[in-house]
């Protein structure tokens, strides 16, 4: 499965978010890093079919986005997990991930099997009967997390999932995209130790700009021992800045 | 299906049918118990909880319908691969399906009490189910409209109001529900079908074109056709009436005795008190002269011309309100009145102002009765009035029963001698 941005322009009304952007990926976990309002969020908004580009072009696989009825074809293709998603606090563990797997066209016959299987993954297949309003804030992020991976859609978008997890948790959230070895896992986050220990792949984000696109150890070997930092990748994240934002 | 009953289970509401539906019942049985064993009345009695209902319902669809906004969910929502359509006609559908269950649940429960006798006319049931469903679904659809435009207390509190104000003052008149359905109306079945066609409209307009979850600002395109349709449905409801009145039956029930007795003949259960009035006719002193036929309200029509239009009125002998024989005791008396001393100059008596042919009247009526305590109260009648019938009471209640054949003999001689000469 290949998935493609081209020439995106992306904005609210006269705000532009993201200017003429392009990204092609396959397989593979890829992090989006960046700053605040750096444009994270709104492309993968955009990758989600959520939000269509003021221009560009989108393809998934063999399909061109170019529409509702082709971003709706699409969807059934991607899992997405928005930054602050939303649950019914009545619905059970088991059924917040049916739902999701209704939504995205998962045949009606696989629900149960795949909401089993998107549990385990999570480590939440002893809470399935829970109701989502009596789980944790790691439990109920990792129900989320189960939701985008639900039918293991080719295109997992995961905006800063590992907000709310402990240290234990975001090891297994390390662990468990690891597993998605078929899909296009794209994670946006603030955290650059889960981009150092999970991506295959970085982008680094400012002004709506990828600043830099490759391999993360490529990114890694850019850092500069005068850059604030506790790790290599941190300091190549600073010397990616501008210039008046490299100092702390 | 799986989708629907996974919205079932996870509804608030459904912890709402079964308080509801004991609510609906409550509402059914502390009434009088008239409308058992009468089709239309059994309809029109069970339909009268849509009333209260219809509040609730409104109120809680605008709930259910805000709950994607205020659970967070129109981001995942627009990433679904579903049409936004599919997704909301299964919300309505479940929140529809619940909040009609305990309507449902009255009917169900009054067919099956009426059942048991299985009179006819279950046409006319089916006609004031639909009447309520009707209601139901429109409150519904009404609330499901507020809720997406509202926060969740205000959308609920909005909508209950509106909707009370709405099938109080302009819907009551076009009668939107009913409070009995005597045997001579009917629910128009033309009128509710249009309006049931008008809540489709709406229903299809909110489940149809829902607004684009994660849209910025207020979704003009869905809120205008939305609101079109709710006006569609309330100029159809309050511009079309909701009951009629029904042609005479080819052939009514009649109970044969002294008099022939002729009711609806949804109103046949009523034979036992037709029986016992008319049996108590037959015992009448033999100067009291008796009509061949007595016709419940209704079975007659007169024609009748006002300022140039001519109308066609219901008439009858007596009206048979929830089968009280004091009705029939109140209608019979007057028609036996009028036989005995059909020959009298009536202009002559008013202008004498003379009671005496209403204590006689009220005699026959307490004397068909066979008690002297009416379940009602004359409030605007003249003190005259008041005597006569206070006369007649005691005479009923103070003298033998041949006392009582000497003192309607003189009374009868007097006014004969006075007014029928």
């Amino acid at each position: 499965m290949h998935f493609a941005m081209t020439d995106i322009t992306q904005g609210y009304g006269d705000n532009l978010i993201v200017k003429e952007f392009d990204l092609s990926l396959t397989p593979g976990i890829v992090g989006f890093l960046g700053p605040n309002g750096a444009g994270k969020t709104t492309l993968l908004r955009t990758m989600a079919t959520v939000m269509p580009p003021m221009s560009g072009r989108i393809s998934l696989g063999d399909l061109q986005i170019t529409g509702e009825r082709s971003a709706r074809r699409a969807r059934q293709m991607i899992g997405y997990l928005p930054q602050d998603f939303g649950y019914d606090p009545a619905m059970r563990v088991n059924d917040f991930v049916r739902y999701a797997a209704w939504m995205r066209g998962v045949p009606a016959h696989t629900w149960d099997s795949a909401a089993a299987i998107a549990l385990d993954r999570v480590d939440l297949a002893d809470r399935q009967r829970e109701r989502m309003r009596k789980l944790s804030g790691g439990m109920r992020q990792r129900a989320g997390i189960a939701w985008a991976i639900v039918g293991e859609p080719a295109l997992i978008l995961l905006d800063e999932p590992t907000v709310g997890l402990d240290p234990r948790q975001r090891l297994q959230f390390r662990k468990l995209i690891s597993t998605l070895t078929d899909s296009i896992v794209v994670l946006s986050t603030h955290l650059i130790d889960d981009i150092d220990a999970s991506c295959d792949k970085v982008i680094v984000l400012h002004g709506g700009v990828a600043k830099f696109v490759g391999a993360t150890a490529e990114l890694a070997r850019m850092g500069r021992a005068d850059l604030p930092g506790n790790s290599a990748l941190e300091r190549a994240y600073m010397h990616l800045l501008p210039e008046e934002e490299q100092r702390l | 299906m799986n989708v629907l009953r996974l919205h079932l289970r996870t509804s608030p509401l459904r912890w709402a049918v079964l308080p509801l539906a004991a609510g609906a019942l409550l509402i059914l049985l502390i009434r009088p118990r008239y409308w058992i064993g009468s089709w239309p009345e059994t309809g029109a009695a069970a339909q009268v909880s849509a009333f209260f209902l219809s509040i609730l319902a409104a109120a809680a669809a605008s709930w259910v319908s805000g709950s994607v906004r205020r659970h967070g969910m129109g981001e995942q929502l627009a990433a679904a691969s579903l049409r936004r359509s599919r997704m909301e006609w299964r919300r309505f559908a479940v929140t529809a399906a619940l909040l009609l269950a305990p309507y449902l649940a009255g009917h169900v429960a009054a067919f099956v009490i009426t059942a048991r006798d299985f009179p006819p006319g279950l046409g006319l049931w089916a006609g004031y189910l639909l009447m309520g469903l009707v209601v139901m679904l429109f409150a519904i659809g009404w609330g499901w409209l507020i809720g997406r435009y509202l926060a969740p207390v205000y959308a609920a509190l909005v909508a209950a109001l509106s909707w009370v104000v709405f099938e109080t003052f302009p819907a009551e008149a076009a009668y939107l529900g009913v409070l009995d359905g005597p045997p001579w109306l009917q629910p128009d079945v033309r009128s509710l079908i249009v309006r049931a066609a008008a809540v489709a409209l709406l229903i299809g307009a909110l489940v149809l074109l829902p607004p684009r979850p994660v849209r910025r600002g207020p979704d003009w395109g869905a809120a205008v056709v939305s609101g079109s349709a709710l006006l569609v449905a309330m100029v159809a409801t309050v511009t079309t009436t909701g009951v009629s009145e029904r042609a005479v039956p080819a052939e009514p029930y009649c109970v044969a005795g002294r008099m022939e007795i002729c009711l609806w003949p949804e109103n046949r259960k009523y034979t036992p008190v037709v029986q016992e009035i008319d049996g108590r006719a037959a015992t009448l002193p033999p100067v009291w002269q008796t009509p061949p036929r007595l016709l419940e309200y209704g079975l007659k029509r007169q024609v009748v011309k006002y300022r140039g239009r001519t109308f066609t009125q219901l008439e009858g002998d007596f009206q048979f309100s929830e089968g009280n024989k004091w009705a029939l005791a109140l209608g019979a008396s007057e028609a036996i009145i009028n036989e005995s001393l059909k020959q009298c100059d009536w202009d002559r008596v008013r202008a004498a102002e003379d009671s005496t042919p209403e204590a006689l009247r009220k005699w026959v009526e307490l004397y068909l009765a066979n008690s002297a305590t009416p379940p009602y109260q004359t409030i605007d009648a003249s003190e005259s009035m008041r005597k006569a019938w206070a006369t007649a009471t005691d005479v009923f209640t103070g003298m033998s029963a041949p006392q009582q054949d000497q003192w309607v003999s003189r009374q009868f001689a007097t006014v004969r001698a006075e007014y029928c000469g």
